[in-house]
């Protein structure tokens, strides 16, 4: 255990590095710069910004700067918004995506494990069907629809919560879009658990259990979820990824501020320094997502070996 | 491990718990937006709150490019004119009145006496001086510099040249002097543009691009930053050393930075914000149903461009086809829908200027016009338009292939693209026909006009008229308002002859506006000026 902890701990920035080396290079592929507008920006302006923030050096340069910058952790200036620094920027946005995401993953699984386990137990009954039909449509209506529904109904209609005003969004707001952006986790999550708990209900160990008199909530709570999760646990390390990326729509359709948007949005501006900064902040946090989730198997599963 | 497995028991309760908070913290904060809603204090507090659009880049007036900026920098900023809110008709800013010499090329400006920065600092002759040299010296990136370009030396300067030879005098801390290239009559309304206003010289070396946060910046309008909450909100209170402080009645503006255009109408619809100036495409049935759903003109052009340099498109009897076969009535009526006006002519009308007629809707000669082209051997097969992706725009570019297919029996694709191919095919002419849009400047035709010249960025058609662009130069020495005018409409003729581009329509001012909002102006610009608004009881 405590090598292969040690081998992924050498791995994760090699890994990070080929992610923030392939970034830097593509984004300054893709067609367009940073001061491309509907209004043609005269030539010695352009020729001034891009000699501001070195753009007028060769990529090899380029890169050779932003590692002397990176290796003393500066990220360099967003080109988009001048005057802003890409650490002051993340700064600001990632928490309250982190806040979200968290949010959304914490709801995702209380009411994914807790449908998938009623479900199971309760196996072809209307409650089951019921809770599939909804598992699957949770699972095929996008965010984009499920959102602004929501924000209809509690709020256009019912008045139930209202929008962020004057000091950011009330609790109950932010639950609406955590419920938004869990709804599809929540409902992969409930098919998984069914399936899992399905397949372990009926197996030795909990016929033995059984044998011995132990309380039927107790095997499914105690012996049995345990096997379940394992599929629900593997779902959770890509799902983190999903869940951050996805927070893109869910804080623009409910106009919270975040690192998605920023994510997304630095890409389409050609802001080559807050692209990077961003890959940087999603892919770390994704590759220690991964890891927790591996060490995670080990804990619930006693057949797993780490070597 | 048996511990952690307990707590899978207490899910079921959790989740209710959740689901109830939901509600009941909700119950809290219907009652909030409904006692706003309705007003029903006795007199309603002067807080406006308005949605702006997009987190804006700069609140630099030198360097601003976009509306979002421009909005708020109108507020914060005032140049030596400052505009009408309802006409924009220039008025006294900074400088309370102007002298101009015979030739209408040298204005001598005369500074109020209480003109001051919000600091409470006096504002002089020199730091109008001080800020157009700023935005003319290359190395401060200003993309705006070209407004500029209209006195005497400053397109030398902003190309490397001198400071000295640039036509900005002080004659004394309260008198200014401008030599200008030749006489212009919409240089007092360029005045009020933000490019041409004046920044603290302090916050600036001190702090540079920094300089606009809310503990930082000096600004000399009738509004303050009072905080800039990024990505959230903005907020702006009255700036007490402002000149015409007194006939001020807002006390806090707030401009939300909110992208996603039909949440923005939801929370339009919910009462917490007073105004939108923009309406979901998907909605637009139900939106112009909306007693509060205003239309104003707008002093923009939306129209194609036709690449000049690939066949077939060099041949203007091709481009003159296409542009023929589009029925601009059928897109306003039935595809944008909002009250567009059909424009055959690229320049927008405007007080001084009625735009001569160009090629209408008539599928016929379209029809004869292209056999002409076809007989001569050139097979016109597919073409492409290109578009920025966009519902509206994909919607017209739709709308238009069918016509041409029908029409010409053309066969043609739609193309959509993200913003920065779309713009980087356009600048490259790496294009058949792309969509495009102009918004005016001022309300000179020389803003549009201007666009089509040989080495304009902005052209990005290929075309290229050496009568145009003498014509064009020629247009700006004349004085006399009604020559300038025949002139323009001869250039717009010229223009159309060539027709490197087909006009569609012109575009409007739209939105959402609560009753109880008053001073608050639709005029051709768009232009925002919070000093008239007010919130009635």
């Amino acid at each position: 255990m405590g090598r292969y902890l040690l081998k992924r701990l050498i791995q994760a920035p090699i890994v990070l590095f080929l992610i923030v080396t392939c970034s830097f290079v593509l984004v300054r592929l893709a067609p367009g710069g940073p001061f491309d507008a509907e209004r043609k920006v005269p030539p010695e302006v352009e020729a001034a910004l891009n000699e501001q923030y070195h753009l007028d050096e060769s990529i090899p340069m380029q890169y050779g700067r932003f590692l002397l910058d990176l290796a003393q952790g500066d990220l360099g200036p967003a080109i988009k918004y001048p005057g802003r620094s890409v650490n002051a920027i993340i700064a600001d946005r990632l928490p309250p995506t982190l806040l979200l995401g968290g949010y959304a993953l914490a709801l995702a699984v209380l009411i994914g494990v807790t449908v998938g386990v009623i479900g199971a137990r309760l196996y072809n009954t209307v409650f089951d069907h019921a809770s599939m039909v909804f598992a699957l449509l949770g699972i095929s209506i996008p965010m984009f629809v499920v959102g602004p529904l929501l924000l209809l109904a509690f709020q256009t209609q019912w008045r139930l919560v209202s929008p962020p005003g004057e000091y950011g969004p009330s609790f109950a707001y932010l639950s609406l879009a955590a419920l938004c952006l869990a709804a599809p986790f929540a409902a992969r999550i409930a098919r998984l658990c069914r399936a899992g708990m399905l397949e372990v209900v009926n197996q030795d160990f909990a016929r033995t259990a059984r044998a011995k008199g132990v309380p039927e909530w107790r095997i499914v709570t105690v012996h049995c979820l345990r096997g379940a999760l394992t599929p629900v646990v593997s779902f959770l390390g890509p799902a983190v990824a999903s869940v951050l990326t996805g927070s893109l729509v869910v804080e623009s359709i409910f106009l919270l501020k975040g690192l998605g948007w920023e994510f997304v949005f630095s890409a389409i501006n050609r802001d080559y320094t807050l692209v990077i900064g961003t890959v940087i902040v999603y892919s770390s946090l994704l590759i220690i997502a991964n890891l927790i989730v591996d060490l995670c198997y080990g804990l619930l599963d006693p057949r797993v070996r780490y070597d | 491990m048996n511990r952690g497995m307990h707590t899978a028991l207490w899910l079921v309760p959790l989740i209710l718990l959740c689901l109830s908070g939901l509600t009941g913290c909700g119950g809290t904060a219907g009652d909030t937006t409904a006692s706003t809603d309705t007003g029903s204090a006795p007199a309603r507090e002067q807080h406006f709150i308005f949605n702006n659009g997009a987190e804006p880049e700069y609140l630099d007036p030198g360097k601003a490019t976009g509306s979002p900026g421009i909005r708020l920098i109108n507020q914060l900023f005032e140049g030596l004119t400052t505009l009408d809110p309802k006409t924009l008709e220039p008025l006294p800013g900074m400088a309370e009145r102007w002298d101009i010499d015979e030739a209408g090329t040298t204005w001598t400006f005369h500074l109020r006496a209480n003109a001051k920065w919000s600091d409470g600092s006096p504002l002089t002759a020199d730091d109008f001086r001080r800020s157009w040299l700023r935005v003319l010296n290359p190395a401060t990136g200003a993309k705006y510099a070209t407004q500029l370009y209209l006195i005497e030396g400053a397109e030398a300067r902003h190309q490397g040249g001198s400071e000295d030879a640039v036509g900005i005098t002080v004659i004394d801390d309260h008198t200014l002097q401008v030599r200008l290239r030749g006489p212009a009559p919409y240089f007092l309304e360029l005045l009020a543009f933000t490019t041409y206003m004046p920044v603290p010289a302090e916050p600036i070396a001190a702090h540079g691009d920094a300089w606009t946060q809310a503990d930082t910046i000096i600004g000399n309008g009738p509004f303050v930053l009072a905080e800039w909450a990024e990505r959230e909100r903005i907020v702006l209170v009255p700036n007490e050393h402002y000149h015409g402080r007194d006939s001020i009645r807002l006390e806090r503006i707030t401009a939300l930075p909110h992208e996603n255009i039909e949440s923005v109408y939801q929370q339009y619809l919910s009462g917490a914000v007073h105004w939108i100036n923009s309406v979901p495409a998907s909605k637009i049935a139900e939106v112009k149903r909306h007693p509060d759903f205003y239309t104003a003109p707008f002093l923009a052009s939306y129209y194609y461009r036709f690449n000049c340099t690939v066949a077939p498109f060099n041949d203007v009897r091709v481009r003159r086809a296409l542009t023929m076969a589009i029925d601009r009535q059928y897109l306003v009526d039935n595809v944008t829908a909002l009250g567009e006006i059909p424009a055959t002519a690229f320049t927008p009308p405007m007080a001084q200027y009625q735009p001569p007629n160009g090629l209408g809707y008539d599928p016929e000669g379209a029809k004869k016009l292209l056999a002409e082209v076809r007989s001569e051997g050139v097979t016109i097969d597919t073409v492409e338009i290109l578009f920025n992706d966009r519902d509206t725009h994909r919607k017209i570019a739709e709308a238009i292939a069918q016509m041409w297919r029908e029409t010409l029996g053309i066969e043609v694709a739609a193309r959509g693209a993200e913003w920065k191919s779309y713009m980087k095919s356009m600048d490259q002419l790496d294009y058949q026909i792309v969509r495009s849009s102009w918004v005016g400047d001022y309300s000179d035709p020389y803003t549009f006009l201007s666009c089509f010249r040989t080495d304009d960025g902005n052209n990005r058609t290929g075309w290229t008229d050496p009568a145009y662009d003498t014509a064009l130069d020629a247009s700006q020495l004349i004085q006399d308002p009604a020559k300038r005018a025949a002139a323009y409409t001869e250039l717009e003729q010229r223009l159309l002859a060539g027709q490197p581009i087909a006009p569609i329509y012109v575009a409007i001012n739209k939105g959402l506006k609560k009753p109880f909002v008053r001073g608050l102006h639709q005029n051709i610009r768009d232009l925002l000026y919070c000093r008239s608004v007010y919130l009635e009881d």
